[in-house]
């Protein structure tokens, strides 16, 4: 007998995969229609590249602490502090910059790895706590004002023309095809699926979960660095407001690709979906002038809706 | 036989008053700090005007963390708070022409009500609660933001509250005046009334607590309602406190100051532990710190949030030891 696909039980379970493609599609369509220039021209097309592309990094690493099960608030802190390190150190030290910056963010992510998995506080608080400190630095580092980089070889990074599109484009598709194969083919991908549908069966099963929590707290913080020092040469500097906006729309991001904030479903080829659609949603709605602060309701209506829908009820018995 | 009674007495008295210090660290980091303080900088910290800013900002900051301890308690998370300080306000602002001056206890309603819309998500669609009341503060607070975009003014204020700002008691501020009535109110559910002492039951063993035969759902939603509740009740003084007027620029790190007394004050994360008590004495820990920290020669106001970061750390770190055993995600 021949498989239907459209059954009303299939539906069902693949609403994590159905939702976001219809929608991004809804999306596409209702905004071409409200706004005739939408996606009307490429140079259209580059500009939401732009504003796609390093947000994209960014979230890769959020689903992969989400995957784990755990949250990070400094993403959006982090991505800040990389960026004016980077802008602040330039002028001296030139692309050596970058490797100071990453490690900074390496470190971050470490601690909060370890307060995690050596301390047993719970991530959002020991992340909460960690993006006061890189705020905190990046406010000691800048004083405060916005470093402006004129240099060529700077804003080269992201915004090289190779065919088409702009070197952030392949830059930011190769991360994300990478960090995709990571999770979805590779042991140490498995074992984060592992962590995040039963972290007590995963610790009996031998994995070493403190190795793994530590170093996907740094993968995320490594690829926050990343999104921060492509930001930083995409608008040629840095200034205290960059991720500021960012922690609600990339937890939406993410939740809206299907992962589940309980952990263990969804993954990083998912957050795609999402990151085109929260990052659309937004250039088109503020191409048909609504407010910022309405788009941002909007954000956390959409997040926890979406939350709402991904999580497996079956699974969890206590939530905190 | 009077010697023996002596020797007991003395026991009693030392047994207390180790648990009064294992119990409350945070009495004796106030006392410290204070002496500290008066030591290094007598004139510029025990001078009138600071000890007013001082009681001005514990007000505020308790009143922002009382609330949230009743969440805590049950090892969940209530960040709605700021949601709650800066749309009540604009709710007050937007109904001031209607209702008058009664328009102020629209405060503690709407906080009682965005506590209950919480508590129902948090229990029946089971997402975790720190993520669902961070999402609705940031939808409160950006739709503040809103409301003042779209009314044309600068800030949301009600100068017909002025009178509030007068305080009746000298050397005393309205602020902490009008914050009194939360803190007995808190402290009189967390110690005299049922709704306490399930709360903490069920956040020291939710399944302990349900085979007892404790509603425990219904109980969690009554626990968002009177965070919510204590919230919005505690928010007119920090609304007095601003000049009879609600914040309406959202930034994530004013999150921090209640949590951060939370913490200080001894409630575990994990629930079960504590109480609004204690985050009244994390809150004077926090105030403390950053009032005398700024008077001390050569402290940058700049690096506020670094010292706002560590502190917290170290706070979650030493609050940490209470989790112990449990695997954390």
């Amino acid at each position: 007998m021949r498989q239907t696909w459209f059954t009303r039980e299939q539906i069902r379970r693949n609403l994590n995969t159905i939702i976001p493609i219809t929608g991004l599609i809804l999306l596409i369509v209702s905004l071409r229609l409200a706004n005739p220039f939408f996606l009307a021209s490429w140079d259209s097309l580059i500009t939401l590249v732009y504003s796609t592309s390093f947000f994209l990094v960014a979230a890769c690493g959020l689903t992969l602490v989400i995957l784990m099960g755990s949250f990070d608030f400094s993403v959006p802190s982090v991505l800040k502090l990389t960026a004016m390190i980077f802008a602040v150190l330039y002028p001296t030290i030139g692309f050596l910059s970058i490797p100071a910056a990453l490690s900074v963010s390496l470190v971050f992510g470490f601690i909060n790895g370890l307060l995690l998995a050596r301390f047993n506080i719970p991530s959002f608080m020991a992340t909460l706590a960690t993006s006061m400190l890189a705020e905190g630095m990046a406010q000691v580092i800048s004083g405060g004002y916005t470093r402006i980089i004129t240099d060529v070889a700077f804003r080269a990074i992201s915004t090289t023309m190779i065919g088409p599109l702009p070197s952030i484009f392949y830059l930011s598709s190769l991360i994300w095809a990478l960090s995709v194969f990571f999770v979805l083919a590779t042991p140490y991908g498995r074992k984060i699926y592992a962590i995040g549908s039963n972290l007590e069966a995963a610790r009996l099963a031998g994995i070493n979960i403190r190795f793994v929590r530590i170093s996907v707290f740094m993968l995320c913080a490594l690829l926050a660095g990343l999104a921060g020092i492509f930001y930083a040469s995409q608008i040629q500097g840095a200034h205290m407001q960059v991720g500021v906006l960012d922690t609600i729309p990339l937890f939406a991001s993410v939740v809206v690709g299907g992962t589940a904030l309980t952990g263990g479903i969804g993954g990083v080829h998912r957050t795609l979906l999402g990151v085109l659609i929260i990052r659309w949603l937004d250039s088109g709605l503020s191409m048909i002038a609504i407010d910022l602060n309405v788009r941002m309701i909007f954000f956390g209506v959409i997040a926890i809706l979406m939350a709402i829908l991904t999580i497996d009820r079956r699974k969890v018995k206590i939530v905190k | 036989m009077s010697r023996e009674f002596s020797l007991q007495q003395t026991k009693f008295v030392l047994g207390y008053a180790r648990r009064l210090v294992r119990g409350n660290p945070a009495l004796w980091a106030i006392i410290g700090l204070m002496l500290i303080f008066s030591a290094i900088v007598p004139d510029k910290f025990l001078s009138t005007s600071n000890l007013i800013a001082i009681l001005r900002n514990f007000a505020v900051t308790s009143m922002l963390a009382v609330g949230p301890t009743f969440v805590i308690l049950l090892g969940s998370i209530d960040l709605s708070y700021m949601g709650i300080w800066m749309f009540g306000g604009a709710l007050v602002w937007l109904a001031y022409p209607y209702l008058g001056l009664f328009s102020i206890f629209l405060y503690p309603i709407f906080g009682l009500l965005v506590g209950l819309f919480n508590g129902i998500v948090y229990v029946k669609a089971k997402i975790p609660s720190f993520i669902l009341t961070l999402a609705m503060t940031a939808v409160l607070a950006f739709l503040t933001t809103y409301v003042r975009n779209i009314s044309g003014v600068l800030t949301l204020t009600v100068p017909a509250y002025d009178f509030l700002r007068v305080s009746p008691v000298p050397y005393i501020p309205s602020p902490f005046l009008l914050a009194i009535p939360t803190i007995v109110l808190a402290i009189f559910v967390m110690f005299f009334t049922k709704l306490g002492t399930y709360i903490s039951a069920i956040g020291s063993n939710e399944e302990g607590a349900k085979l007892a035969g404790i509603n425990v759902a219904r109980y969690k939603i009554l626990a968002f309602m009177t965070s919510g509740f204590f919230v919005g009740l505690g928010s007119i003084a920090i609304f007095v406190h601003l000049g009879n007027q609600t914040r309406v620029d959202f930034d994530p790190s004013e999150l921090i100051r209640g949590l951060a007394a939370i913490v200080l004050g001894g409630t575990p994360l994990a629930g079960g532990l504590g109480g609004p008590h204690r985050t009244l004495l994390g809150a004077m820990v926090y105030v403390l710190i950053f009032n005398g920290l700024f008077l001390l020669p050569g402290v940058d106001p700049n690096h506020l949030k670094l010292y706002i970061g560590t502190l917290l750390l170290g706070a979650v770190i030493i609050a940490s030891k209470a989790l112990k055993g449990a695997l954390i995600a």
